[in-house]
């Protein structure tokens, strides 16, 4: 699964604290990385939409915020495109590791 | 019938084409205010008019724009229009004027055909034109084999007969070549291999061509003549008018023609295939047609998040991302075997990237609240659900839905929702109101009436609402109305699938201070798109 859909996940099970189903936690034991066709534009429309601090948490090699003017900073861009985009983790990790209170 | 003509000439980048040319195209019943929307902006198409089932227009767009449309069935040259045949107890009066469509106008019959074939043309150069050819001959050469390429698709049962019909037509070739030539797949490899065989049907189909009548009667008409007995009428006629040759398995042109107690058109089609069978879905799920008009209403910007928790096959987000490619697509499904089916499509459509898939329930989405932009659904109806079990569960998808959808810039919601779950739903309101016996003329006042509703019932449930809390609402809740909540109704069109019928319903969520801005959107040109017809 992407981390782009990774990031917009929570969990529904019953007795989480409000909020506290959020975000899944990964084990990434088998990562994979496709090749996916940059899109400057898609991704500068992201990064104001995901949440940061999950991502950063799933995928460490970001800063702990978005840079300034990252719209036109391509070699940010292409790190988050890699990151939201290309890199995918096994959607059975996100099933048994439903809880992260 | 709303003659709209009188508009300025089209204009715009997409014209470039040259002369215009009057088309029309048929449509699917409910479908034909999101054909007239998308003629006009697809195409800058001018003179447009509609009849049930079919918009007439003028355009000089080319073709590779014509095959964008997304909301038709086919798409036909128009040759003429005329008011209907009068009907009359003597049959040989009517065929007399049958014959008259074809005998009066022969010029007429003779350039459109001219016409046509110039279309017929352009169409296989731009198939043709990443293969850079400049050598004319080979060029022509090509051109009949994607004409046969085609045929091929549509007739691939009858591979062997049609080529044996084809040796009847040109009597120029042994049996061999031909079904040689049918059964190859590339128009390259069928030019390198036959060449003597295109060579000389290109010549001769300069003189003399084959064609068929695709005849259908409704009406009077149908109860003195069949369809078939009016098309060998035509036929006939056209035979002894311009020598052409009858072909009913593979001619080279097809007549359509459709009499009715309203109209008599004939058309010529434009592409062999249908614009509703699209090159990009392996397998269809719901009709391509609704699932476009669905995602054309859902206002997707680009960067959205689109979801459609009941995908299925996926169609209605095949459909939305190759139109809106720069949007992240999700798709859930809780069948296993329907989101197999989806990724086996949405890997054919080369969409990988673009769609998602998830396997969850629709009552219990693992979505955060407020992530989504834009929801697309087909309500499931029909074979697998019935009505009963259908709407126990509404309201609680209609909960889920509002729950995590955007509430910020306007989340849009589109719903296709069947004839008995829309009168439901409708009742719901109605009753609530206490105004059940009004039934409402038009989508457009039905919507305004739907907004009042919800501003007089003050049902603008709060949307921020922690999981936990809400779990225990939804397990207390009983009110009928709150499975709209903060989702509020902008407008419903009845479409046609075959044969049931369904609405597209669109909500837009909202708070009560935005209220007003959905109540003139009713009101606005593009809101009432489906009042230009009723």
């Amino acid at each position: 699964m992407k981390l782009l859909t990774h990031n917009m996940l929570t969990s529904h099970v019953r007795g989480v604290r409000p909020g506290g189903g959020f975000p899944l936690r990964i084990q990434a034991t088998e990562v994979k990385v496709n090749n996916v066709d940059f899109n400057p534009e898609f991704t500068a429309r992201m990064v104001p939409k995901v949440e940061w601090a999950a991502l950063v948490e799933a995928a460490e090699n970001l800063p702990p915020e978005p840079i300034p003017d990252f719209e036109s900073n391509e070699d940010f861009l292409r790190k988050v495109h890699h990151v939201l985009m290309e890199v995918r983790e096994p959607l059975l990790c996100l099933l048994t590791t439903c809880l992260n209170s | 019938m709303a003659d709209e003509g009188g508009q300025p000439p089209p204009k715009g980048p997409c014209c470039r084409a040259g002369l215009p040319a009057r088309y029309f195209c048929t449509a699917g019943r409910g479908m034909e205010p999101f054909l007239l929307r998308e003629v006009r902006t697809r195409l800058d198409a001018a003179q447009v008019e509609y009849v049930s089932g079919k918009v007439f227009f003028t355009t000089s767009a080319e073709l590779s724009m014509l095959k964008e449309l997304k909301s038709a069935e086919r798409l036909f040259l128009l040759l003429n229009k005329y008011p209907p045949l009068s009907i009359s107890r003597n049959k040989g009066r009517v065929i007399h004027d049958v014959q008259k469509l074809v005998n009066e106008t022969p010029r007429h019959w003779l350039d459109m055909v001219t016409l046509w074939r110039s279309l017929h043309c352009q169409e296989v150069k731009e198939e043709n034109r990443c293969e850079e050819r400049p050598d004319s001959q080979k060029r022509k050469l090509e051109e009949e084999g994607s004409i046969q390429n085609k045929k091929q698709k549509r007739e691939l049962i009858s591979e062997t007969v049609s080529g044996e019909t084809q040796i009847e037509n040109q009597q120029s070739c042994n049996a061999s070549e031909v079904h040689n030539s049918n059964s190859l797949s590339s128009g390259r490899s069928f030019l390198e291999k036959t060449p003597e065989l295109t060579q000389e049907k290109s010549g001769e189909s300069s003189s003399c061509f084959s064609f068929r009548v695709s005849c259908r009667c409704s009406g009077a008409l149908a109860k003195i003549f069949t369809a078939q007995e009016m098309g060998r009428i035509i036929a006939t006629a056209l035979m002894k008018n311009f020598g052409w040759k009858a072909d009913l398995r593979n001619p080279d042109i097809e007549i359509f023609v459709h009499l009715n107690d309203i109209y008599s058109v004939i058309g010529i089609p434009v592409f062999r295939l249908p614009l509703a069978s699209r090159s990009y879905i392996k397998t269809a799920g719901l009709r391509s047609t609704v699932a476009w008009a669905m995602a054309s209403l859902a206002e997707i910007k680009a960067g959205a998040f689109v979801l459609d928790p009941t995908c299925g096959l996926g169609t209605i987000l095949l459909e939305a991302a190759t139109e809106w490619p720069n949007v992240h697509y999700l798709g859930t499904d809780i069948s296993d075997s329907q989101l197999e089916g989806a990724y086996t499509n949405i890997k054919a459509a080369g969409l990988v990237d673009k769609i998602g898939l998830l396997k969850a329930s629709v009552t219990a989405l693992p979505f955060q609240s407020e992530s989504i932009d834009v929801v697309l659904a087909d309500i499931p109806f029909g074979k697998k659900f019935k009505i009963t079990k259908d709407m126990t569960l509404l309201p609680d998808v209609f909960q889920e839905i509002e729950r995590y959808v955007v509430l910020c810039g306007g989340g849009i919601v589109v719903l296709l929702l069947s004839q008995e779950l829309y009168k439901r739903l409708s009742g719901d309101i109605a009753s609530s109101l206490g105004t059940e016996n009004c039934i409402p003329a038009s989508p457009c006042k039905q919507s305004a009436m739907m907004s009042v509703s919800n501003a007089k019932g003050n049902s603008f449930g709060t949307t921020t609402v922690p999981l936990s809390t809400q779990e225990a609402e939804r397990e207390n809740t009983s009110d009928k109305r709150t499975t709209f909540g903060s989702l509020v109704l902008v407008e419903s069109l009845e479409v046609s699938l075959g044969k049931t019928g369904a609405f597209i319903c669109k909500y837009k969520k909202h708070s009560a201070s935005v209220h007003e801005a959905v109540w003139s959107f009713c009101f606005e040109p593009y809101g009432s798109g489906a009042a230009e017809l009723w």
